[in-house]
């Protein structure tokens, strides 16, 4: 990747996220009722990712490669089976997004369309995106934030007059249980500290502060959003799908009743920045696992393969059970934390050893 | 059938006798009727002097060729002197090219130069004395200003390349003249500024356009695909054409190239950005809190002008609720009284202001406004009349439409996507619209010329910029700090 190629800090964050508040604006996960809790959850867990992406950093700023080619200075093996985490990774993700953009657009919006067209759509145009270079998602991505920006300004003066400090819910009961579990809850849903892992060598500016950026960005957007959302509907609604849906659909200004609409938008957009994102991802993935494929059979193949997984659970009506059920944290831990870290140490060890043998010989 | 492209002459000589060179040439040229050849003698030496009809100026050759030789020729000249004369003692044009390759003296001459051969000599003496028939320098027609100057480019490039140079007294401006076209052989000049313009993206543009093998370049449109990469693939272009000088000189301070063609009065500029189009010249005739207004007002015609109609379409469909109850009881009385979907009406009414529009262009001016007035007025009124179209989608299209016209280097795209968002909004509601809109974001985001992005200095971001985004940038700071287009 030449340097007009790379991707710029700015980009990178706003891609990231833009990951991150899809995953916030669809669903809230199930941890706890206070708002209180879930944002000095959201605080905590901010600062355990900042440990989490540690070794990325480290591996970035030492090697100057993501894991994947780390990887493969190490060993062929070793860089087949960590392609193909990301990539089960990355695919297991796109699955969800896919899934869980036609099911709410379903759901909730009134859009004449069967939702395997509302698939085939969305599908598409992530395609399109997904198939041009990472800095022009990157641009893509900006543009998300701002139009997301706008969308929580108008919904937050639309419904300035109803916000009540008292319904934060300061008295709950084990509140130290109850922030562990809003924190667990919150890394969760992080899965775009994986694509930090896969992009974070591939940009211009320093990894560690980029990812010091991000955090602190993605802290403040996303502990915003809860507290609004607490202050104007209370800590009930934290339990509910698309919270920040029904927060727009009860904002009202004097040209119009509801903010729905304007929700959609960003929610639709930061979705399919998101679903380019990863399918762009996995489809670099497949083409290190299969280096005959082409540019666009594999980011068609990244595309059919988790729409084609979601589109029967879609269709039988039990999408449900999948985007309710609760995520583990281990995938993101062991992509973003454990794997760099061995990585790290291994690509340490092989930089100690010495090259010539007969040096070793003569240790 | 032979290719008609100088093939078969391009590596002849002219021949030292006077009445085979001027057979080579005469037949070289097939014998065309507007091929003149005068013969002049010296004595013991003869000449002859060529030249193509309507090409090369009379008066000009009267007084800068016949003039001098016959002055010259009143006493008996050997060859020898006779060449000397032509190349070293006398001064009968600025422009003074001597070749003995014949391809060479065909294309000057088809250029408007006089050509003169002499009996003993293998060396043509070219002279330039270009007459052809050209439209003077008038008001820029597409690019209306209220405080900018008022002369345009016109088809000559000379004449363009002299309104540039007018403006631009440095020797930093350079010009790079090439022939374009394979049977057209037409002049296309690059202009840049040395040290403000990188030299790769000059290279590179000149490279391109040397390398294209169409046979008639008529028109800057014809070099537009081959300059700019995404051309066909974007729906935006980072190629702008303009017709006002001053515009240009502006963007070779930016660091930006100008390509301008012989024949064309537009004259491009690349790259170019999203944000160009919504800058004039007047912008800088103004203060700068009228040019912030002023831009502002352009941002909303465009989003007005692509968006409302589907977003109208998609709210009034789908998110009626959206809607004070006021407003959305009159619509659902004034939709309910329409046999058709409000999608089929919309798009309706958009190709019929289209059609009215295209035909107002090729009118004749004064039925032009005819056209507007049965088209506007009439079918509009009698349309609503008639309840085929609904009161509130009329005026919808006229927002739309008088929008549209703010920005008419966008119109193009601005009319297409217009459909394609009524489509979208009326067919999947908002979610619809924004799938298309993030289409169109992914389709200016890749835009990218010169390793410049359409979509800068928005994304990626440029600080120093963007104070020539939403206003415009302080006389007082460009005293001191000048950015070009490639600065980071």
């Amino acid at each position: 990747m030449n340097n007009r190629s790379r991707l710029s800090s700015a980009a990178l964050i706003c891609m990231l996220l833009s990951a991150r508040i899809f995953a916030v604006l669809t669903f809230f996960p199930r941890s706890t009722e206070s708002g209180f809790a879930s944002i000095i959850g959201i605080l905590l867990s901010t600062a355990v990712q900042g440990l989490l992406i540690f070794p990325v950093v480290r591996l970035v700023k030492k090697t100057n490669t993501d894991p994947l080619s780390a990887s493969h200075n190490i060993s062929s093996p070793l860089e087949k089976a960590v392609t193909a985490a990301f990539l089960l990774f990355f695919l297991y993700d796109a699955f969800l997004d896919i899934g869980s953009m036609a099911y709410f657009t379903d759901y909730f919006f009134s859009v004449n369309m069967p939702r395997a067209l509302t698939v085939a759509c969305c599908l598409l145009t992530a395609l399109y995106a997904a198939r041009l270079d990472s800095p022009v998602i990157g641009r893509l991505a900006q543009l998300s934030i701002i139009l997301t920006c706008l969308m929580l300004l108008t919904v937050a003066a639309g419904s300035a007059e109803r916000i009540d400090v008292t319904r934060f819910d300061l008295a709950i009961p084990h509140v130290g249980k109850a922030i562990f579990h809003a924190a667990l809850a919150d890394t969760g849903r992080c899965e775009c500290l994986v694509l930090f892992a896969f992009y974070a060598a591939h940009t211009n500016g320093d990894a560690a502060v980029t990812a010091r950026r991000f955090l602190i960005a993605k802290g403040t957007i996303i502990c915003t959003i809860f507290a609004l959302v607490t202050a104007v509907l209370g800590s009930l609604s934290l339990n509910t799908p698309l919270p920040v849906f029904t927060l727009a659909a009860t904002s009202e200004n004097l040209i119009t009743e509801r903010s729905d609409a304007l929700f959609l938008l960003a929610w639709i957009f930061t979705g399919l920045v998101k679903l380019a994102n990863l399918l762009h991802c996995a489809a670099i993935c497949i083409r290190r696992l299969f280096p005959k494929s082409t540019h666009f059979a594999s980011v068609m193949a990244a595309g059919i393969l988790p729409a084609a997984a979601a589109l029967p659970l879609l269709l039988i009506y039990k999408w449900e059970s999948i985007i309710c059920s609760e995520r583990s944290i281990v995938p993101i831990i062991v992509l973003t934390f454990i794997l760099p870290l061995i990585l790290l140490r291994t690509d340490t060890r092989s930089a100690d050893a010495p090259s010539d043998p007969s040096v070793q010989n003569s240790v | 059938m032979n290719a008609p492209y100088f093939d078969n002459i391009s590596n002849l000589t002219i021949p030292t006798r006077l009445s085979d060179a001027v057979r080579l040439l005469t037949a070289a040229s097939g014998n065309t009727a507007d091929f003149n050849n005068i013969s002049l003698s010296f004595g013991k030496t003869s000449c002859t002097v060529l030249s193509v009809e309507g090409m090369a100026s009379i008066q000009l050759m009267a007084e800068l060729i016949f003039q001098p030789l016959n002055e010259f020729a009143t006493v008996p000249r050997t060859s020898e002197e006779v060449r000397n004369f032509l190349t070293k003692g006398s001064i009968m044009s600025s422009d003074r090219q001597l070749t003995s390759d014949v391809k060479t003296v065909l294309e000057l001459l088809y250029s408007g130069f006089a050509v003169i051969l002499t009996d003993g000599c293998s060396d043509a003496v070219c002279f330039g004395i270009q007459g052809f028939e050209k439209r003077s320098v008038s008001l820029p027609e597409t690019e209306q200003t209220v405080g900018g100057s008022r002369d345009s480019f016109n088809e000559a490039l000379r004449v363009n390349m002299s309104l540039v140079r007018r403006r631009l007294k440095t020797p930093a401006l350079r010009f790079q003249l090439m022939q374009v076209g394979k049977l057209s052989r037409t002049d296309v000049s690059l202009a840049y500024i040395e040290g403000r313009c990188k030299p790769e993206s000059v290279d590179i543009t000149s490279q391109k356009l040397r390398s294209i093998k169409l046979d008639t370049i008529l028109n800057s449109g014809y070099l537009m695909t081959f300059l700019d990469h995404s051309y066909s693939s974007s729906i935006f272009s980072a190629v702008m054409v303009t017709e006002r000088p001053d515009v240009a000189c502006a963007a070779l301070n930016e660091g930006k190239i100008l390509v301008m063609t012989d024949g064309s009065p537009g004259c491009m500029i690349l790259p170019t950005v999203f944000a160009d189009n919504f800058r004039t010249m007047d912008d800088y005739c103004e203060k700068p809190y009228f040019t912030a207004f002023s831009r502002l007002i352009k941002y909303l015609a465009f989003l007005l002008a692509v968006m409302l109609p589907g977003l109208y379409a998609a709210l009034v469909t789908f998110h009626p609720e959206v809607f004070p109850l006021k407003l959305l009881l009159n619509l659902a009385a004034a939709e309910e009284a329409t046999p058709y979907p409000l999608v089929v009406e919309m798009a309706l009414l958009m190709v019929l202001f289209e059609i009215m529009r295209e035909a107002g262009v090729r009118l004749p001016k004064a039925v032009g406004g005819a056209v507007s007035i049965v088209g506007g007025l009439i079918i509009g009124d009698a349309a609503v009349k008639s309840g085929i179209v609904s009161q509130p989608l009329l005026i919808v299209v006229g927002i739309t439409a008088t929008a549209s016209f703010v920005l008419p280097s966008l119109y193009p795209a601005i009319s297409v996507l217009r459909i394609i968002f009524i489509l979208a909004g009326g067919l999947g509601g908002i979610y619809g619209l924004a799938l298309v809109t993030c289409l169109l974001a992914v389709n200016i985001a890749a835009a990218d010329l010169c390793g410049t992005p359409y979509t800068s200095p928005l994304s990626p971001l440029k600080a120093h910029a963007l104070r020539d985004l939403f206003t415009r940038a302080d006389f007082h700071d460009l005293q001191y700090t000048h950015t070009t287009i490639s600065d980071d």
